[in-house]
């Protein structure tokens, strides 16, 4: 580039200080975005997955769990090991492997039981033997290191690395202890044991869905390590169809008798989890969220990830203004300097003529049409404004959100009890009285659990039979209404998208030989299963299925949540410490917390954006029509009527962003929920829209900034003198 | 006749790259209503300033002016706005009209600033238009128009709230020998109905219209006063040597 031309660029830039300054913290904030967009994009698009295709992964490990009794409640596992259990043999796992669907096997390979071995640092273990020759499906991906070669070697997955501290070459402590006592449940370490150490030759990534930490050596240490001790065994298969997953998992869990110690972890679970806390809060918890989830972390300072950044702003700032710089090139000189501004005008913008036939004052007219003259121009800016309110009306609805989850997080699947209460055994009639005697306690519902088939197929599903005073818990319903008959039933998302069934739709049920017909009343949100559950009242389901089936739990609503706590204690005490009592805090704070601060900062970044665009826009204008605002002045236009024509200009500029904005905001929010909602599998409508009086108070709010931020610019046209500028044109 | 507009002292100093340009010297103007003033002089000596001057739309560095009974050397913009709206219009040598509004929007501008009705100011507009032979363009937009056609619609514009006095820098300037000719005939025509009027120019032909004063410029004085009937003030130290050589 010659000298001149830097010059004539310098000069140029330095003619319109301001403007070159919000262009310039314009654009860098746009490469900042872009960096971000494209680490976030990298790293967190799908990082789960592509570990998971690399190593040929299992969609599904079953793990046959010694001593272990599994049950389900509360949307999870409810794990208990007992000791009186602990010889009895374990089930056949390679049995699956012949269920339809299931296309690849791989073990059953021996883990350690859980809490069998601990990390120095007494975090439970999970140490799989697996052979020198790594397995063609669901092995580890070495990412560090080697893999084993010799008995006195462990590899550890990176989040069990990175926690514990250890590197390539380290000695690792396992300690061994013995098996837990009766009626343990996962969360209760046992810490006297013997310590084993083991040289560390590499990590290793493990999509295999085991978030304790992962560890493996070779059988001979495993069996050295295990000594008289029998382990766990773990099988995973790898489907034709991962969309059949559930069934899958339905027809393993069918080839073994109930409570049986099997434990499914599925793809989906895991992916949910993944995309879930990466997704959402990746922004800031990147190398948190990474490592925890046993994936590569993307490093925050790539150097060739930022270069890649920067090129991209610099090509698409290139798109953007080679066809200009062509059009300034081809520019005949004449032509140009008679017309300094382009092609003569056409006249008044039809906002304007609107404006004017509306009987609005001249500077207000001015200014409209100085807002609307170019189109290109106020398109642009209308886009970037836009894309700020968009933002703005998807933060309200996530507040809106928040607000709904700090009554119940129902909304987003969960129980909306406040405290849970397992029989253990008790009676359902003491149980019941157990639980009224205490004042506190608003509503009591009893839960049993049953399987059913749906209309002839095949796949069972799972039914929350529900007693007492189910017909007003607050779940949350996307559709229809709590059951409030005996043949009507609720359908949880999950059931609703995979059965294509609605509020209002007829089913038939069936199990063991008999059949009942019900009317789905309502379609609700429910974590458990992912929503392949179906609720009705125990009462029917025992006179139509089973009339023995038993009250496993209860829910509990009471008066004031905060006391949930003492009213646990105080149930538990009143049944002689035999119900297992525990109070539910679903405390959304720390989720909300979260994602609020990230939620608000690129809500402030892109409004930020906006106003500077739309500042950039007005100084534009004002520049452009010096010339117009010093003939309207000489005319007769009041520097008081200067100011409203530019204020009115903005104005209207923020007005039209709103009006585009706001619609599609809406719809961008909704998008999100239904995306949000099928990336966890909680089902569509994952949030709530912005309340109407939100989206009202953002008018009189955008129109003060808009106002506020054309003062300068306004300030400006005032301040042009009639003569010089008229003389300059 | 009564003075519409009387100055005394007029001076104008100009901060050039920091060296001061005296464009005006104490200059006194007395203009009478109804009449057709001009100022003529070479390029430089003052003139556009002096009529900037008056019209407000510069500020003198020192000297007193009245317009219509009321001072007005120390009014703010916003006064002086107001007093552009009602009192005085202006024609600029390059029209200076505004090339995102139609005829008919420019003509109405003033009056419409001026707090007139819509419906009225349409009225005026049409009157005035059709009065200067271009009712037909009233929807055309500036660069649609001739040189003659623009100047017409400044004129317009000028005489829409019927101005006390009538202000025109370099009218004809940029147009042809023809149009020029059109174009001071309607002043003659303004000024017949009794529109006082004062124009600046370097040109004599165009001077000539004024057939009631000429004041001649040099340097940033009032040299000469020439009137239609016959008498010549010539100021100065030149005038008055040549008052005592007469």
């Amino acid at each position: 580039m010659s000298p001149a031309v830097l010059k004539v660029i310098l000069t140029d830039l330095r003619s319109r200080k301001w403007q070159s300054v919000m262009l310039f913290v314009m654009l860098a904030v746009s490469t900042m975005c872009l960096s971000i967009a494209v680490l976030v994009g990298r790293g967190v698009n799908d990082p789960w997955g592509r570990v998971f295709e690399q190593v040929n992964g299992a969609h599904v490990w079953f793990t046959a769990i010694r001593g272990a009794v599994i049950t389900y409640e509360g949307g999870g596992e409810s794990i208990t090991v007992s000791a009186d259990r602990m010889n009895d043999p374990l089930p056949d796992l390679t049995k699956i492997g012949g269920i339809d669907g299931v296309a690849e096997t791989a073990g059953p390979y021996p883990v350690t039981p859980a809490f069998f071995a601990l990390s120095r640092f007494g975090e439970p273990m999970t140490i799989t033997a697996l052979p020198a020759q790594l397995p063609s499906m669901g092995g580890p991906l070495v990412v560090d290191g080697r893999w084993l070669q010799a008995d006195g070697e462990i590899v550890m997955d990176s989040l069990a690395a990175q926690r514990a501290g250890y590197r390539i070459g380290d000695s690792v402590e396992v300690i061994v202890v013995e098996r837990p006592v009766k009626g343990m449940q996962l969360g209760q370490p046992v810490r006297d044991g013997k310590t084993l150490r083991y040289t560390m030759v590499g990590v290793a990534l493990d999509p295999g869905f085991d978030f304790a930490g992962a560890a493996y050596v070779l059988p001979a240490a495993f069996d050295a390590m295990m000594g008289d001790r029998q382990p766990d065994y773990r099988y995973g298969v790898r489907l034709s169809d991962p969309e059949k997953t559930r069934h899958v998992i339905a027809a393993a869990r069918a080839l073994y008798p109930e409570g049986t110690g099997i434990r499914a972890l599925d793809w989906l679970w895991t992916k949910r989890v993944a995309d879930e806390t990466v997704r959402v809060v990746a922004p800031f918890l990147l190398a948190d969220t990474a490592a925890a989830l046993r994936t590569s972390t993307p490093s925050a300072f790539n150097v060739p990830l930022m270069l890649l950044s920067v090129s991209g702003v610099t090509a698409v700032i290139f798109a953007a203004t080679i066809h200009s710089a062509l059009r300034a090139g081809r520019l005949s000189p004449v032509t140009a300097i008679k017309r300094p501004y382009g092609a003569a005008p056409r006249g008044m913008s039809l906002p304007a003529r609107l404006a004017a036939r509306a009987g609005l004052s001249p500077s207000f007219v001015m200014g409209i049409n100085d807002a609307s003259a170019n189109p290109v121009r106020a398109v642009l800016t209308l886009m970037v404004l836009a894309v700020g309110i968009i933002m703005c009306t998807f933060t309200l609805g996530a507040e809106a959100t928040f607000a709904e989850m700090q009554k119940s997080t129902a909304i987003a699947g969960d129980e909306p009890y406040h405290i849970r209460v397992n029989l253990n055994g008790y009676g359902e009639d003491d149980a019941v009285a157990a639980v009224r005697s205490q004042a506190e306690v608003e509503a009591v519902v009893t839960v049993g659990g049953g399987t059913v088939q749906v209309n002839g197929v095949a796949e069972a599903v799972h039914v929350r039979a529900v007693g007492e005073d189910y017909g007003n818990t607050p779940w949350w319903f996307l559709e229809g209404r709590m059951l409030r008959k005996p043949d009507e039933v609720v359908i949880g998302h999950g059931m609703a998208e995979l059965y294509g069934l609605g509020a209002g739709d007829s089913v038939t049920l069936s199990a063991g030989g008999a059949t009942r017909a019900v009317t789905i009343s309502g379609v609700y949100r429910d974590l458990e299963r992912d929503g392949v559950i179906i609720m009705m009242d125990i009462g029917a389901f025992r006179a139509a299925f089973d009339p023995a089936l038993p009250v496993t739990g209860m829910g509990l609503m009471v008066k004031d949540r905060s006391r949930s706590a003492s009213v646990a204690a105080a149930i538990r005490s009143a049944s002689g410490d035999v119900l297992r009592v525990r109070p539910l805090s679903n405390d959304p704070g720390e989720v909300i917390w979260t994602i609020r601060p990230v939620l608000l900062f690129l809500t402030a970044l892109l409004l930020g954006m906006a106003t500077l665009n739309l500042l950039s826009t007005l100084f534009s204008t004002v520049m452009e029509r010096r010339r117009d605002f010093a003939i309207a002045k000489a005319v007769g236009m009041a520097p008081r009527q200067v100011l409203a024509s530019v204020v009115t200009g903005a104005c209207f500029l923020g007005l039209m962003g709103l009006a585009l904005g706001i619609p599609l905001g809406l719809y961008v929010t909704g998008a999100l929920y239904d995306a949000v909602g099928e990336i966890v599998n909680a089902g569509p409508d994952l949030g709530v829209m912005p309340h109407a009086w939100m989206l009202l108070a953002l008018v009189p709010v955008a129109l003060a900034v808009a106002a506020l931020g054309s003062w300068a610019p306004g300030r400006l046209a005032v301040r042009v003198p009639v003569v010089r500028a008229l003389r300059e044109e | 006749m009564s003075t519409i507009l009387s100055a005394r002292g007029l001076t104008k100093v100009f901060d050039v790259s920091g060296s001061s340009v005296h464009a005006l010297q104490g200059v006194d103007v007395d203009i009478e209503s109804g009449e057709f003033v001009a100022i003529m002089g070479p390029s430089g000596c003052g003139k556009s300033t002096l009529l900037h001057l008056m019209a407000g739309m510069e500020r003198p560095t020192a000297g007193e002016m009245i317009l219509d009974g009321a001072r007005v050397s120390g009014l703010s913009e916003a006064q002086w706005a107001v007093l552009r709206r009602k009192k005085i219009g202006f024609v600029f040598q390059s029209f200076n009209l505004l090339n995102n509004l139609s005829v008919a929007a420019n003509v109405e501008l003033p009056a419409l600033l001026a707090g007139v009705k819509g419906k009225d100011a349409a009225n005026k507009r049409r009157e005035l238009l059709e009065r200067l032979g271009i009712a037909d363009k009233e929807h055309a937009v500036p660069s649609q128009l001739s040189g003659g056609q623009q100047q017409r619609v400044a004129l317009a514009r000028a005489l829409v709230n019927a101005p006390e006095i009538l202000m025109a820098d370099e009218p004809t300037g940029n147009l042809d020998s023809k149009t020029r000719k059109g174009i001071l005939d309607l002043l003659r025509q303004c000024n017949a109905a009794g529109q006082t009027i004062v124009l600046v120019t370097h040109d004599a032909r165009v001077a000539a219209v004024a057939r009631r004063r000429i004041l001649h410029m040099r340097d940033g004085r009032v040299t000469d006063e020439t009137r239609t009937d016959g008498r010549r003030d010539v100021k100065g130290i030149l005038g008055s040597m040549i008052a005592q050589e007469a």
